[in-house]
């Protein structure tokens, strides 16, 4: 085979995010099903120019995300051990994450340093958002993983 | 089973040869579907038995192999019933209901 085109190793990372959303014991069997279509979407005869086939390839990885989220997501799925454990490792970081910013706006404080203010501040924003949003879905998995092993 | 429009291209790519195996992509081509369609479809149909899965023997070309679909005898059943009544219910379609495995509106 021809030396392997750019995009595959970006739709292959597309790939193994959308596995992560699938249980454990699916994930290596759909990642290993999914990465094989891509040297077969690359080297189609029939799709022309060859930027037209990455652009394929990459539409392929993002739908595998949304494959993924429909059959495993949040809210979707029977969650297993490994799953509530992740949720819990995540969970955790999270949570560090917070205490850490805390922490450091606190010895800021007492040190008398200027906090980021006006247009510094703004990507702490949607920073902070996503990981509140983030922890969300985890504690959301981890009731589900409750509610499931009652 | 509840034919929508995503599920009758897919049957019926299925349908022009039955007892061909299928992979991702080519269905992907066959019935214009993006991935993210397809594959929760494929999914679904797995799970109510009417169409089965098994991967390639050996590597072919240098690349991975691959997983190929196909409809289970049921499945074949099944998916001839849906589009025949479909096409009862759409009169426009009555060629599909003869058996006719012209491609769904939009499809290779």
């Amino acid at each position: 085979m021809a030396s392997r085109p750019v995009i595959q190793p970006i739709a292959e990372y597309l790939i193994r995010r959308a596995s992560y959303h699938l249980p454990a014991s699916a994930r290596d069997e759909r990642r290993r099903e999914w990465t094989a279509e891509l040297p077969v979407i690359l080297a189609d005869p029939d799709v022309r120019p060859r930027l037209v086939r990455a652009a394929r390839a990459v539409r392929f990885a993002v739908g595998t995300i949304r494959t993924a989220r429909r059959e495993h997501g949040v809210f979707r799925g029977q969650l297993t051990g490994a799953d509530a454990r992740s949720a819990g490792v995540r969970l955790f970081v999270c949570a560090g994450l917070w205490l850490a910013a805390i922490c450091v706006v606190r010895v800021g404080g007492a040190l008398h340093l200027r906090a980021p203010h006006g247009i510094w501040a703004l990507p702490l924003v949607p920073v902070g958002v996503a990981i509140e949003l983030f922890a969300g879905a985890q504690v959301i998995k981890l009731v589900r993983w409750l509610c499931q092993h009652d | 089973m509840k034919l929508t429009g995503p599920l009758e291209r897919v049957l019926r790519v299925f349908l022009a040869d039955p007892a061909a195996p299928r992979y991702g992509y080519d269905l992907m081509k066959a019935s214009k579907l993006p991935s993210g369609t397809l594959y929760p479809m494929l999914a679904r149909l797995q799970e109510q038995g009417l169409v089965s899965s098994a991967w390639e023997p050996t590597e072919a070309g240098g690349r991975p192999p691959r997983r190929y679909y196909r409809l289970t005898d049921e499945g074949a059943e099944t998916a001839r019933q849906e589009l025949a009544r479909a096409a009862v219910a759409r009169p426009d379609a009555r060629g599909a209901a003869r058996g006719s495995t012209r491609p769904a509106r939009g499809s290779a």
